[in-house]
């Protein structure tokens, strides 16, 4: 063929189908999944082109939430390199980082990252720090919640929970994931055969009452729970080299158990049969009965009445209930506190923390541990000895002198009984002035690289309004900090963690997990550590 | 002083010549082998038309590195030339891209290459859908109803 005498009608059949293979790969690569799906939809030649493997593995790398290495073992076990990039963009993309919630007080840190074929959602747990300070090996965590991956690359929402005895495994419905979300809810989804009027579902639940919320999920997970045992329970991400068998196992006795519910061990895959297992056949109006609450109706008034009795009547016109899972996008979760969602406590909903892009000079962002004392771990002997602190640092302009500030937003400590509020700041330091306070204790010689001049919290007027004294923060290396109260002397020592590498690396210590209805958010206000106590594990019956 | 500058002349499919510095030529790769192998003032380049050569020349003598009189040398500072390729593609209808992408990559001239490339992702994905693709690139469906019905669920889950 000759350049530039292509017949007048080339166009019918499209240029890029008689490009040499290396160049439509670059044109591939500068296109999104949405213009790849597109392309195919045109005609069948350009299908064949955009549906090949090598075009998806580009955009799996593009995706970037996993290694290019994970990729190529996670192909294993899906139908294609296009359903593997389904999941990454559809699921792993808009999910990961760090999700919170206000209650309990003490700390409710879930961390979203990518298992083995799978998203995990780890709950990082308030704890305290060994007799050698921030150790990595040390970090205790629960398992949360699981999206495994299925050949095609859709979506396989688990539940974590246990039933006060064993770990089990609640399945449910992934209901959607929008891009930018930055709410994610625990739903029960009321399911009609055939007619899915999908608008008013979400609303449905929404609307119900907390109580008759929390009700709905302890039966619906009543209904589902499947008992696990290791390597279910665990083993939720790789963690050596010799692990993917196992994983692979282990994944696919998932899938199994997603389809086919407790009769999962007898059957394969491959067999249709008993499929819908979720969502279950379940009495709601019994239920409804039952939780007739008497507080309620002393105190409401007709209409409240009416409404409630509405909003429970148009859940009840269905008769089989799932789990469901969804995670939106709301405009107004703007931040009450600096740094912190505004969160609304009648919903099961975890919410992400903002995560500024790493720009320019925002080296030290991101998630860090911290202890007080110095050196680092040495006990202390008052109310916040060798607890474990878990600060998001990000970075603000500063009005006055068009400087930045660096500020430490605590979001879990690891004290007996909670200090202070999540999201308050633990320090704000102005990075453009230099502290000229030397460092009160032997530091070993330590040279500093930098110091910076701000303020540090301490008590105020109560649990919410907390004060603030002068300070310095000392970076001692690029991931090692210590702050100091200048008037008490006090040593903050910060860490960074990178929590994603602890628990792939299998340095924490799995805790199991508490029962489904408190699993996910807790939604009883507490101060004290719920997530290590023995007797919570019994479910909670709250009045309203 | 060497102010003196070598020049060479191309010659295109129909007969059409430009005459260009030799650093302008050495933007191609395939050229400047062939500078090098066969030292002659004229090359024919039997695989490009006159029209396209154009296009080819012009490119290359904006983004050759520009001797200046003091003896510096400097290309055309990042942003103007990058205003230019804006420019240059802007101008250009699908057809003369396509022919540019083959003559690029028969010349082997990467960054004319990648430009046009990047020119053909612009265009696609300034499209919302399947439907306006086709209509803006010209393809015809091959597809059945069915079959459409069926590859449109089938990718459903990339659409918003």
């Amino acid at each position: 063929m000759m350049v530039g005498e292509f017949k007048s009608e080339y166009s019918s059949d499209f240029f890029i189908l008689s490009l040499p293979a290396d160049i439509t790969v670059v044109i591939f690569r500068l296109l999104s999944p949405t213009d790849i799906c597109n392309l195919s939809c045109c005609c069948k030649s350009l299908c064949d082109i955009a549906n090949s493997e090598n075009v998806w593995l580009d955009q799996c790398e593009i995706a970037q939430v996993i290694p290019l290495s994970e990729i190529v073992q996670w192909r294993t076990g899906v139908s294609s390199y296009k359903a593997l990039c389904r999941f990454l963009v559809e699921v792993m993309k808009p999910l990961v980082g760090v999700w919170v919630h206000q209650e309990p007080e003490l700390g409710n840190v879930v961390y979203v990252m990518p298992g083995f074929l799978s998203v995990v959602g780890c709950r990082i747990i308030p704890q305290k720090v060994g007799p050698l300070g921030i150790q990595e090996g040390r970090i205790m965590w629960s398992p949360v919640f699981e999206i495994i991956c299925g050949f095609d690359g859709s979506t396989k929402f688990f539940l974590n929970g246990s039933d006060g005895k064993d770990s089990c495994l609640y399945p449910g419905l992934v209901t959607g994931i929008e891009k930018s979300c930055n709410v994610l809810s625990l739903e029960v989804e009321p399911r009609r055969e055939k007619t899915n009027s999908e608008a008013s579902r979400n609303v449905l639940f929404s609307k119900l009452s907390c109580t008759d919320k929390k009700n709905l999920v302890e039966l619906v997970t009543n209904h589902v729970g499947l008992h696990v045992s290791e390597p279910l329970s665990v083993k939720l991400f790789p963690t050596a080299r010799e692990d993917e068998g196992m994983l692979l196992d282990r994944r696919t006795m998932l899938l199994k158990m997603h389809k086919f519910g407790e009769n999962w061990k007898h059957m394969n895959l491959e067999e249709n049969g008993l499929c819908c297992y979720n969502p279950k056949h379940v009495d709601i109006n019994e239920m409804w009965e039952k939780n007739h609450g008497a507080y309620f109706e002393y105190i409401a008034t007709e209409e409240e009445r009416e409404i409630r009795y509405l909003n429970r009547q148009a859940f009840s016109t269905s008769d089989t209930f799932g789990l469901s899972l969804n995670a939106s996008y709301t405009a107004d979760v703007c931040s009450r506190i600096r740094g912190w969602p505004n969160m609304n406590g009648e919903n099961f909903s975890l919410y992400k923390l903002p995560v500024k892009n790493s720009m320019n000079d925002q080296e030290h962002a991101g998630l860090w541990g911290g202890t007080f004392g110095w050196p680092p771990g040495r006990c202390n002997e008052d109310a916040t000895g060798n607890a474990f602190y878990l600060l998001m640092l990000s970075y603000q302009e500063f009005k006055k002198n068009n400087g930045k500030r660096l500020i430490g937003t605590k979001i879990l400590e690891g004290t007996d009984y909670v200090n202070r509020p999540n999201g308050t700041p633990m320090f704000v330091v102005d990075i453009d002035s230099p502290s000229l306070e030397p460092f009160p204790f032997d530091a070993d010689g330590i040279d500093f690289e930098h110091s910076y001049k701000g303020e540090g919290i301490t008590d105020g007027y109560g649990f919410r309004c907390p004060d603030f004294k002068p300070g310095s923060l000392y970076v001692i290396s690029d991931d090692h900090f210590a702050f100091v109260w200048h008037g008490t002397k006090d040593v903050f020592t910060l860490k960074r963690v990178n929590i994603e590498e602890i628990l792939k690396k299998g340095l924490g210590m799995c805790v199991p997990p508490l029962p489904p209805t408190n699993n996910f958010t807790y939604m009883g206000r507490s101060y004290t550590n719920v997530f290590t106590e023995p007797w919570l594990c019994h479910s909670s019956s709250d009045s309203e | 002083m060497e102010n003196e500058k070598k020049m060479i002349t191309l010659k295109s499919s129909d007969d059409v010549t430009f005459e260009v510095e030799e650093a302008v030529v050495l933007e191609s790769q395939f050229l400047s082998h062939l500078v090098q192998d066969c030292p002659a003032p004229e090359h024919k380049i039997k695989e490009v038309t006159g029209k396209i050569l154009s296009k080819v020349v012009e490119y290359c003598e904006k983004h050759v590195v520009v001797v200046v009189d003091g003896g510096d040398s400097s290309s055309s500072s990042g942003d103007d030339l990058k205003k230019w390729d804006d420019k240059f593609i802007k101008e250009m209808d699908l057809s003369t891209v396509y022919d540019l992408i083959a003559a690029a990559n028969y010349l082997n001239i990467q960054a004319l290459l990648d430009l046009m490339c990047q020119r053909v992702a612009d265009v696609i994905t300034a499209c919302k859908d399947h439907k306006e693709i086709r209509e803006t690139l010209g393809i015809v469906s091959d597809y059945t109803a069915e079959e459409e019905a069926e590859v449109l669920k089938e990718n459903e889950w990339a659409f918003d």
